[in-house]
């Protein structure tokens, strides 16, 4: 895996601490450099103030030529207890006109009346430096790749010259005290690296989390609906904040199209298991017809023996069963039926208040409506019963059943409730198909009816599933015939 | 309880100083004794434990002056400054040689009254054995006035029928004969010469100095720096400061105060110790 393909979790920290090392560490070099070029400055400072101190005995010590007195002075300031500063010089070297050397403050590295430019090929160049100067003021003559510094410093007084002072300073004294001061530097930028990076590491997570969590849901999109985000993992409203509510949205609408789907899917299979039923019913209802007024011709002008009676009655029985299963099957509401009345609902209620009892049920009935409704009051109380003892026979012992009916919107609404065992979604998928293995006596065709007479009225039924609790949910439009 | 302390205090002190000492009068001039800090090799203690020693065995106030050179001392001698002088054993020739002092006393140093000359080079150096082998060196030398450091190299190399003003490449007057020792062991000259006096005290406080360092010829024996008198002094007061320094070594603080010094005592005045001294100054009367 290639580094900038690496999850935002860690690319992100990563990247943060990274620049921050990067700058503490650029920062830290800058004062670094300042920092030196500032204690090289103090050097040649401390060298100037040496020279100045040293220049006028010098000048009287050269005049006279008293060689022992200007080693005297020349030495002092490398054994004395002052010349314990990081700028210590290295070396005082005391040259005359000529470039000779007059007196060096190590005479082993410098002999007495040595031509400078003898010394080293360094020497040769502070030679060549020293003439250059001409102007009788001071300087410092640094070299490229050189241990040392060379401050020079003509030995005058006003305008008569004995030759140049030249003090030698080691840029390695000048490393204890920047490896000091670069210490504590670098002591105070880890104090601040550990102090932000924590805080980088933090935020980069509180940023990151959501971003991954989005990114997984996404990639579920397509295979399975994924879960909603959680909105306090994100509570801004920044981009990523909008980002979230996009994603809320986008799942709504897909589970909203989902729901859809799956509702047109039962309804169309359900529409089509009817027209088949409708089918088969009056494909069978016409020999059945004939079959049925047969036998009653049958049993009306004959004399058979009891056993052909027997078995005449045996095959009405057979055929009238046939023709209420069928019948069943076949609803068909065309009857002209009187309109619906406040009376009916509490009808109804009467009409199932036994069962219920029964049970041992609560029924928690709550009728809205007052002056009754342009609707089919027959079909409407099939519908009412039908929901409400199918209720009844799911609900628990001692449970409740519900009944709510009013009228809002122009349609009469029914919700029917009940505290049974809740269905699976197998069993909610085929709930208003006929022959129903839900139902354990009967015919299974209590809901397939009730679903065929609402789709007839215009309406539609809903079934609710939620833990402990079953709904069904009715819309009749006012004024529908069937 | 106080005073008696303070009474007591005096009567002890009397009693220490020994039978018939007494104070010093007030009135008394001092006896003034000039030396430079090359011998003393700046033991300022010493110095002022010699003077309180000499003091009470005078029984009259003694002061020291302490000079740099030979030079300033000879010149404090000549002005009646000081009575008493310590002086390497040129300048005391050259003063006698005008009659300005007289020899005190000289120093037994190793049992002899004598000294010699060292020829000190670097240890590196293997090859001088001479003073004449050093031409177009650079050459240290003490004090203008010491013997050992400056006379007696110039004295060999007239000998030998050189110049010393041209025989060296570059020659240096130092303020001590023991600044030729420094100097050579730091490289700033090749070569020098000093007393064996001065070679064996740095020897024994310096060690590390000498050691880079070699000897490379002696010179003959000459006549100890001596003690030396005005030669105004009054003869009483002369003979006895001459008689203390020569019984130094018979009391057990003079002792002390001897071993202190490096040497072993004082002789009476012998003005023959200096005659090859005289020599190296040329015939009397000579500038």
């Amino acid at each position: 895996m290639k580094l900038f393909d690496l999850s935002f979790r860690y690319k992100i920290p990563l990247w943060g601490s990274l620049l921050m090392i990067v700058s503490a560490l650029a920062v830290s070099l800058s004062l670094m450099v300042g920092d030196y070029d500032e204690l090289k400055e103090d050097m040649v400072n401390d060298a100037e103030t040496l020279g100045r101190a040293l220049q006028p005995s010098l000048f009287a010590a050269m005049r006279r030529d008293d060689l022992w007195h200007a080693y005297e002075i020349v030495k002092a300031p490398l054994d004395g207890p002052a010349a314990s500063t990081a700028a210590r010089a290295d070396n005082l070297l005391v040259v005359d006109q000529a470039n000779r050397i007059f007196v060096a403050a190590r005479p082993k590295t410098a002999p007495v009346l040595s031509e400078l430019r003898s010394l080293g090929p360094e020497y040769a160049d502070v030679a060549a430096g020293i003439a250059a100067m001409g102007d009788g003021k001071s300087r410092t003559l640094e070299f490229p790749d050189s241990r040392y510094l060379y401050y020079v410093m003509p030995i005058a007084d006003h305008n008569i010259r004995e030759g140049s002072l030249i003090v030698v300073l080691e840029k390695a004294n000048l490393m204890p005290r920047f490896i000091a001061n670069a210490w504590h530097g670098l002591q105070g930028g880890l104090l601040l690296l550990a102090v932000l990076l924590p805080i980088n590491w933090y935020w980069a997570q509180r940023m990151t989390r959501p971003l991954i969590q989005l990114a997984s849901r996404m990639e579920e999109v397509g295979r399975q609906l994924p879960a909603d985000m959680d909105p306090k993992l994100y509570p801004h409203r920044d981009e990523l904040g909008r980002l979230f509510d996009v994603y809320n949205q986008m799942l709504a609408e897909l589970k909203a199209k989902d729901a859809m789907e799956k509702q047109m899917v039962q309804s169309e299979r359900l529409a089509a298991l009817g027209q088949l039923a409708a089918g088969v019913a009056h494909e069978i209802n016409n020999p059945l017809g004939g079959m049925l007024t047969a036998i009653d011709t049958l049993k009306c002008h004959s004399d058979s023996d009891p056993r052909t009676l027997k078995t005449v009655a045996l095959i009405e029985r057979g055929l009238t069963q046939i023709r209420d299963t069928v019948g069943g099957l076949l609803v068909e509401a065309k009857a002209k039926s009187r309109d619906l009345t406040a009376h009916d609902i509490e009808d109804v209620r009467t009409l199932v208040m036994p069962q219920a009892r029964t049970k041992g049920l609560r029924l928690d009935w709550r009728n809205g409506v007052e002056d009754g409704a342009r609707l089919p009051a027959s079909l409407i109380r099939q519908i009412m019963i039908n929901l409400l003892l199918n209720a009844i026979h799911a609900a628990a012992p001692r449970g409740e059943v519900g009944c709510v009916v009013g009228i809002a919107g122009a349609a009469l609404q029914l919700v029917v409730t009940n505290d049974g065992s809740s269905l699976s979604a197998e069993q909610m998928a085929h709930l208003f198909e006929p022959f129903s293995p839900l139902s354990e006596s009967g015919h299974g065709l209590g809901l397939w009816v009730t679903y065929q007479i609402v789709g007839q009225l215009g309406g539609e039924i809903r079934a609710e599933r939620e833990p402990e609790r079953m709904r069904f949910r009715v819309s009749i439009p006012i004024g529908s015939e069937a | 309880m106080g005073y008696v302390v303070l009474l007591v205090l005096p009567l002890w002190n009397a009693a220490w100083a020994g039978p018939g000492a007494k104070p010093p009068a007030a009135a008394e001039a001092p006896l003034r004794l000039g030396v430079t800090t090359a011998i003393v090799y700046d033991r300022y203690e010493l110095i002022e434990d010699w003077r309180v020693y000499l003091q009470r065995r005078l029984q009259r106030p003694v002061q020291f002056v302490t000079r740099d050179g030979y030079a300033e001392i000879m010149e404090l001698l000549k002005q009646k400054r000081i009575d008493v002088a310590w002086l390497s054993p040129s300048a005391y020739v050259s003063l006698q040689r005008l009659h300005r002092a007289r020899l005190l006393a000289t120093p037994i140093y190793q049992g002899r009254p004598y000294s010699r000359a060292y020829l000190v080079v670097a240890a590196t150096d293997e090859r001088t054995a001479a003073l004449t082998q050093l031409q177009g060196k650079v050459f240290a030398y003490g004090d203008a006035e010491s013997f050992a450091g400056y006379r007696l190299p110039r004295f060999e190399l007239q000998q030998a029928g050189l110049e010393a003003d041209h025989f060296f490449r570059k020659a240096f007057v130092t303020v001590f004969d023991r600044h030729v020792v420094e100097a050579v062991a730091a490289g700033l000259a090749d070569a020098g010469m000093v007393d064996r006096f001065d070679w064996d005290t740095l020897s024994a406080i310096q060690p590390s100095l000498v050691a880079a360092l070699r000897v490379a010829a002696m010179s003959a024996e000459y006549g100890f720096a001596p003690l030396v008198a005005r030669s105004d002094l009054r003869a009483a007061d002369a003979q006895a400061l001459r008689r203390v320094l020569t019984h130094m070594a018979a009391d057990a603080q003079g002792a002390a105060l001897l071993r202190r010094l490096d040497i072993d005592g004082f002789v009476a005045d012998d003005p023959r110790l200096y005659d090859s001294v005289a020599r190296t100054l040329g015939r009397p009367g000579a500038p």
